[in-house]
């Protein structure tokens, strides 16, 4: 069985480095794995980023993470995935990892997302500058995580979509309408159904749902500490051999 | 027509000051609060990291709320060890 321990928006920062540490300790008792959905600091600026390395300095199981908006507000991102990196941590932005979970093999692809909106009502690369420029870059987000996605298949025997923006409105329920567009974008969500996975994690919106699905049937969890309301929120995975899965299908 | 008195500013304009303050302001940098005016108050919700960044929340939000009496129920995050498990086989 493979064990994920996720969660987003930890917004890190001087005075709640001790509180984020303490919820974080003992994840190698429940988990096999830490993966970090975005929005770690509160203005991406390099102390900050020390302070999260700080933070998971004890935690004795690999831990992948991608960034989020926050993680980009100083644009220090560089300096901010290095200190990370030098902590072990595995920063993905548009690219892959595999975890070998005693010979299971955990595949991770990650991008940090962006906005658009979603189904009827999403945004266009239509005509000022800007707004191509608005739409281009989750167009570029969407393309880099169906390729990591695919690049996955062949090697992993579960894989994982990381975000911080959302691929679907189900979880951002509780969350204004109107800011949806500024949450997450669909081209996400066809970028994971056409490329496939066994799990969908986002952070991003505060007020959001945990749960939610693609419209292609893939589940997607809001991990974003304050929607869990715990130190991180822990899902299961087991392997389904060929012969269980045809006695699942004829039941 | 002559512009609007700031005293008397529309509370829409008064809503995304405090926001937008919340966003720019190196204190906060915080997106992710709910604005209410009510009875001369400007309500705070959302959750955050930690009860300091709660306080500078209210501090900033005080400083342009404009005669509004801010009245801080942001709350704190809870982050303590998770519960159970979700099997998504």
């Amino acid at each position: 069985m493979t064990r994920i321990a996720a969660v987003g928006d930890i917004h890190v920062g001087p005075d709640s480095v001790e509180r984020t540490a303490a919820g974080l300790r003992h994840v190698h008792e429940r988990a096999d794995v830490l993966l970090l959905a975005g929005d770690l600091t509160r203005c991406g600026e390099r102390a900050e980023a020390e302070l999260v390395a700080a933070t998971l300095r004890d935690v004795e199981v690999p831990v992948v993470a991608v960034l989020g908006n926050h993680d980009h507000h100083a644009d220090s991102q560089g300096q901010v995935t290095r200190v990370l990196a030098d902590a072990g941590v595995r920063v993905l932005d548009g690219s892959s990892t595999i975890v070998d979970i005693e010979g299971t093999r955990l595949g991770i692809a990650g991008v940090k997302g962006f906005g658009g909106g979603f189904a009827g009502a999403s945004g266009s690369a239509f005509g000022e500058a800007a707004m191509k420029a608005f739409m281009a870059e989750t167009q570029c987000e969407a393309a880099a995580l169906h390729d990591a996605l695919v690049d996955l298949a062949p090697r992993a025997d579960h894989r994982v979509a990381l975000l911080h923006y959302s691929p679907v409105p189900e979880t951002l329920r509780g969350e204004r309408l109107e800011i949806y567009p500024f949450l997450g974008s669909y081209l996400l969500a066809e970028a994971i159904d056409t490329a496939g996975a066994d799990l969908v994690l986002h952070g991003h919106a505060h007020a959001g749902s945990e749960r939610g699905m693609t419209p292609g049937g893939i589940r997607v969890r809001n991990v974003a500490q304050p929607v869990i309301q715990h130190a991180y929120r822990v899902y299961e995975m087991r392997v389904v051999a060929p012969d269980t899965a045809a006695v699942t299908a004829q039941a | 027509m002559t512009g609007t008195d700031p005293a008397q500013e529309p509370a829409e304009y008064v809503i995304s000051h405090i926001q937008e303050a919340l966003a720019q302001d190196s204190r906060t940098t915080e997106l992710g609060i709910d604005v209410v005016l009510s009875g001369g108050r400007a309500v705070l919700t959302g959750s955050v990291a930690s009860a300091a960044h709660r306080d500078a929340i209210g501090q900033v939000a005080t400083e342009v709320a404009r005669g509004y009496q801010v009245v801080n129920d942001v709350s704190v995050v809870a982050c303590d060890e998770a519960g159970g498990a979700e099997d998504l086989t």
